[in-house]
């Protein structure tokens, strides 16, 4: 075999591979590929229609996490699931993997399509220490800023909100997060989707608190205003020198976040990036020219096989019709 | 011939990225230490020169005394001068080589191979069994000690160890302390022992720490003459020992291991042991003339017996605390203000700050984790009239009781009876505990006056000015609702302030229970 043919031969499996899937994904709408979620759908029509509105928010929101306080229930995740409509189950079974072995906490997880929040277990001096993780609602987000097409906003809220009818599925953004958040799924080849938490636009917007926040059960997650959240943050160091490191991971890491943490032991050892004070989008600056370039380069051949998607996709539609 | 480029390539690459991950991964080879190094000494001489070509020199520092004296027949104790020069006064200066250019790294290293060899040789002549006798660089600078290091467990020279030696020499202190004067002009009469002015060698030859204005002239000087504490030590300590041991007195260690034991006394073994007598007063009323606060009756004995040196709060020097922290403050005392000296919470030092430290103990640390310290801004009269009281004697105070009829003996948490079955809480076991707890400590029975204030651990905000006139402390639900109150965004759910209270207290207390969910709540079964 020499290698064209070998490469011919690779591609041929590799795409069978891809439309197998994609039919079968199109086959049952609820398959494991796809959740088919519409919270990212529905949280940014209500933000173009609030827009509508002109209501004028003086100041972002934000989180403050304890990291010292949380106990590891997962009643969150459980929460989270439930607002926006992800695959649940009931929610014993999340209370109960604190004391499992084995148990989710055995593995570092991230958040996934269907699961926009994730809570970690780490250990320090023999003790647990669970985080919780979602996105960070960054004010200079890097996921915005690789989005060519704008399929990201952020809000006056604080929440950084999608837009999945304007999305191509190009997985920028998921290159650029710093935090590993933003997670794809596809249900089928014309309409893919980006998933992630929303800060519950929503709820905030109709003067409630972030479902996570609602059930906490261990006021490990505090929500208000961001100034009133860093002081809030700060105080409770000062306070307590001995009990926290003097650091609110969240004041100017991604250029100052919408989520803030406290801590008893440092950031880099509870998995959260070690970010300075410059946002995101200059350190991706270079990142993305090449990404353009290549878009120049790639335009072409994926404009052709767009064309060629649809058209196909359009006769089989028209053919279904017909029958 | 394009193959072949592809797979030179390819090479290239790859050679490139394992020599980066190469670089990324080796871990640089940290010197080993040895903690309990049985008499061995490391001679390196950093600070004159640097990295040593060949690596440092392991010394068997006992070794060789007993072997010279073997040879010399000499006592173990006479043999020093072999090796170590002596001043005028007949002490053993602890150097070696004798009488060389100590900054000169020239000097210094032809010294010691020339002083090393020179022994060895002499007694290899004598047909005795010696060291190396050539320079041959392997044979002490051996390349395993490149890794190994050498540290001595500091010596804690503590109140059972002075008291002994007041004992012996019948309270001749002059023995060891003395002062400095940095005035006279006559260095040879600067150093004298000058009744009542004792204090720890740790003010002017510890030469690491920051000092005052005054000490620092003094320090100065201990530090051209390189008396760090170590050699200060060694030099008093040794000599002193060993001229007892060779007019045949009892006498004190001179071996290292002897010393440098890795073994300290807590403040419980010292309980019993006389504190040194320097004329400070047993009680004391620290009463500040132009200060606006009431005086404060101060236990001194008391607090003796808690710590385990003088310098836990007389940092500076053995004087009284208003000698430098001046009302106003000023350069003397570090322009930390009197005020400042004794509510700090920030400092070791401090009245407040070591109170506060106590309160770190697993035992108080149940409530104190959630109860702030006062700070002098927002104190309010009663909290400062514990200690300013303007009367020259201690208060006395009363042991806690409990009021048993006033106190539920168990407490049931329904709320969450939708999932969980009901949680009982064994209210009057729990009080009683921490009565226990405050009443076996003297600090917390001075502090804690009034059986409410272990309501106060977990009623915490039961003396807030409107609940002070009730009888009984708010109950949790009082101000925590059951679901999230969108007026207190900052306040926690019932739930959630079960969860923090309970849970935190039982963890900072390290007590062994409840490790799981369960222990608390069981799910209902449905
Ligand atoms: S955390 Fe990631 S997904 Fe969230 S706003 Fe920041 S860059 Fe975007
Ligand atoms: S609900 Fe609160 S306590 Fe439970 S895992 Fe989430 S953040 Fe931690």
């Amino acid at each position: 075999m020499n290698r064209r043919e070998f490469f011919k031969r690779s591609l041929t499996i590799a795409g069978s591979l891809l439309i197998a899937r994609n039919s079968n994904a199109s086959d049952q709408p609820l398959s494991v590929y796809s959740t088919q979620n519409k919270a990212n759908k529905k949280n940014w029509e209500k933000f173009e229609e609030l827009k509508k509105t002109n209501s004028q928010i003086d100041e972002s929101y934000a989180v403050l996490v304890d990291i010292t306080k949380c106990i590891g229930c997962r009643r969150c995740e459980w929460a989270c699931n439930e607002w926006n409509k992800n695959p649940n189950r009931p929610v014993k079974e999340f209370e109960a993997s604190k004391d499992e072995k084995p148990s989710v906490f055995d593995r570092v997880r991230r958040t996934h399509a269907g699961e926009f929040t994730v809570v970690n277990r780490f250990h320090s001096k023999n003790k647990p220490v669970y985080v919780k993780k979602q996105c960070m609602h960054c004010a200079e987000a890097a996921c915005l800023n690789a989005c060519f097409v704008d399929a990201f906003k952020k809000t006056p809220q604080g929440a950084v909100l999608y837009n999945p009818s304007l999305c191509v599925g190009c997985r920028y953004c998921m290159i650029a997060c710093p935090f590993d958040i933003p997670a794809y799924e596809y249900y089928n080849a014309l309409t893919p989707q980006i998933t992630k938490c929303t800060m519950c636009f929503d709820r905030v917007t109709d003067g409630k608190v972030p479902a996570c926040v609602e059930s906490c059960t261990s006021d490990a997650l505090i929500f208000g205003k961001r100034s009133e959240m860093l002081k809030l943050a700060y105080n409770t160091i000062n306070k307590n020198p001995e009990r926290y490191i003097n650091h609110v991971y969240g004041e100017h890491e991604a250029g100052g976040t919408n989520w803030l943490y406290i801590s008893q032991i440092p950031f880099e050892k509870l998995g959260f990036p070690e970010l300075d004070k410059t946002p995101i989008p200059a350190h991706s600056k270079s990142f993305l020219f090449t990404v353009k370039v290549l878009e120049v380069v790639a335009a072409a051949p994926l404009v052709w096989g767009a064309y060629y998607m649809i058209s196909k996709n359009r006769s089989k539609k028209e053919g279904k019709k017909d029958e | 011939m394009k193959r072949s480029i592809f797979i030179i390539i390819v090479f290239v690459l790859s050679g490139l990225i394992l020599v980066q991950a190469r670089n990324i991964y080796s871990v640089k080879e940290k010197p080993q230490t040895i903690k309990s190094p049985a008499n061995k000494i490391s001679i390196a001489h950093k600070e004159v020169f640097g990295s040593l070509e060949y690596g440092r020199v392991i010394f068997e520092h006992q070794k060789h005394i007993d072997s010279l004296s073997k040879v010399l027949k000499k006592s173990d104790s006479s043999i020093c001068s072999e090796c170590h020069s002596q001043n005028k006064y007949g002490d053993f200066i602890f150097d070696f080589p004798k009488d060389v250019d100590r900054k000169n790294p020239e000097s210094l290293k032809n010294a010691y191979h020339k002083e090393c060899l020179k022994c060895h040789q002499k007694l290899n002549i004598q047909k005795q069994k010696s060291g190396p006798t050539i320079l041959s660089c392997r044979d002490c600078h051996k390349k395993d000690y490149e890794k190994t290091e050498i540290k001595y467990s500091v010596f804690e020279f503590d109140f059972a160890l002075h008291d002994k030696h007041v004992k012996k020499h019948n309270k001749d202190c002059s023995l060891c302390h003395h002062i400095y004067d940095v005035e006279e002009k006559n260095k040879e009469l600067a150093l004298f022992y000058e009744k009542g002015t004792e204090q720890s060698c740790h003010y002017c030859h510890d030469l690491n720490q920051k000092r005052g204005p005054e000490l620092s002239k003094i320090v100065k000087i201990a530090k051209e003459r390189d008396l760090n504490m170590e050699r200060a030590c060694h030099t008093l300590c040794l000599n002193c020992h060993l001229s007892n041991k060779e007019q045949g007195k009892q006498a004190g260690p001179v071996v290292c291991s002897k010393c440098h034991t890795e073994k300290y006394k807590t403040v419980e073994d010292l309980k019993d042991i006389p504190r040194p007598e320097r004329e400070q007063p047993q009680k004391a009323f620290i009463n500040i003339e132009d200060a606006k606060m009431k005086g404060v009756a101060f236990d001194h004995s008391f607090h003796e017996k808690n710590n385990k040196t003088c310098r836990e709060c007389h940092h500076e020097t053995l004087r009284a605390c208003k000698d430098c922290h001046t009302v106003k403050g000023d350069e003397k005392g570090g322009f930390v203000n009197l005020l400042t000296a004794y509510h700090s919470l920030n400092s070791k030092n401090s009245c407040q700050g070591c109170h506060r430290t106590a309160m770190n103990k697993n035992d108080c640390y149940g409530c104190h984790y959630f109860i702030s310290p006062v700070t002098t801004e927002i104190a309010n009269k009663e909290v400062c009239k514990r200690c300013h009281t303007g009367k020259k004697e201690i208060e006395k105070v009363s042991l806690l009781t409990i009021p048993s009829e006033r106190v539920k003996k168990a407490v049931v948490i329904k709320h969450i009876e939708k999932e969980f079955e009901a949680t009982k809480m064994p209210h009057y076991k729990m009080i009683q505990k921490l009565t226990d707890v405050s009443n076996q400590s003297k600090l917390a029975t001075y502090f804690h006056r009034d059986i409410t204030t272990i309501c106060r651990g977990c009623h915490h905000k039961s003396k807030q000015d409107a609940e002070a006139k009730k009888d009984n402390p708010p109950i949790c639900v009082s101000c925590h609702s059951v679901s999230f109150d969108s007026n207190a965004l900052g306040r926690p759910r019932l739930e959630s302030a079960y969860h923090t209270m309970c849970i935190k207290c039982h963890e900072n207390m390290k007590l062994e229970k409840p490790k799981k969910c369960t222990e608390c709540h069981e799910r209902k079964k449905n």
